[in-house]
């Protein structure tokens, strides 16, 4: 399976994912580790993708997501954006609204 | 790169945006924006940053490593926080 698919069907499958630089424990970039602690005030389990590992990474999510920067935050799929918008969401209580309805959509499909 | 020409790549790309642009560490690849702009009305808040980041191409992320960014409609353009 080719690097591009991959990245999209861990999108897909996933219902909260973060493409960052470093990992959830190890967060090696001022934005990401923002991202990081935001999400983890909500409790909810997500994948986390280290880009550091490939940088091939980095080059095809972009193409996918149209999005240029890292870090990049996924919910159901869709991007919901960069480390400013997810902390303006997160400010503004949408990111919980989202995360909440994410949940909603994973438990009726019985995933 | 300067604050001024990152401005002025933003205020291209959106005309009759209102930009404005600060450099954050004094490196020349940090930068915060305030952009305001109606055409952002019919767009989502990740659809208003790609607008703007598709005006930076291939400066964002070579010469541009972090911008941080705040969008407006113009309407409210008006408000300072």
């Amino acid at each position: 399976m080719d690097l591009k698919t991959e990245i999209k069907n861990t999108i897909d499958e996933n219902m909260v994912v973060l493409y960052m630089k470093g990992t959830k424990e190890m967060p090696m970039c001022g934005f990401s580790k923002a991202v990081v602690q935001a999400l983890g005030e909500y409790g909810i389990p997500y994948v986390d993708v280290n880009v550091l590992e490939d940088p091939e990474i980095r080059v095809h999510l972009s193409e996918l997501s149209n999005w240029p920067t890292i870090p990049q935050l996924f919910i159901n799929g869709e991007l919901v954006g960069g480390c400013d918008i997810t902390l303006e969401l997160h400010q503004s209580g949408e990111l919980k609204r989202r995360l909440e309805e994410a949940e909603k959509t994973v438990l009726s499909s019985g995933e | 790169m300067t604050p001024e020409k990152v401005q002025h790549l933003i205020e291209e790309g959106l005309s009759g945006a209102v930009v404005e642009v600060t450099d954050l560490q004094g490196t020349g690849d940090h930068f915060s924006a305030v952009v305001a702009w109606a055409g952002f009305e019919s767009m989502t808040l990740v659809q208003q940053h790609q607008a703007v980041y598709d005006t930076l191409g291939e400066f964002l992320t070579r010469e541009i490593h972090a911008l941080q960014l705040k969008t407006r409609t113009a309407n409210d353009a008006s408000e300072k926080d």
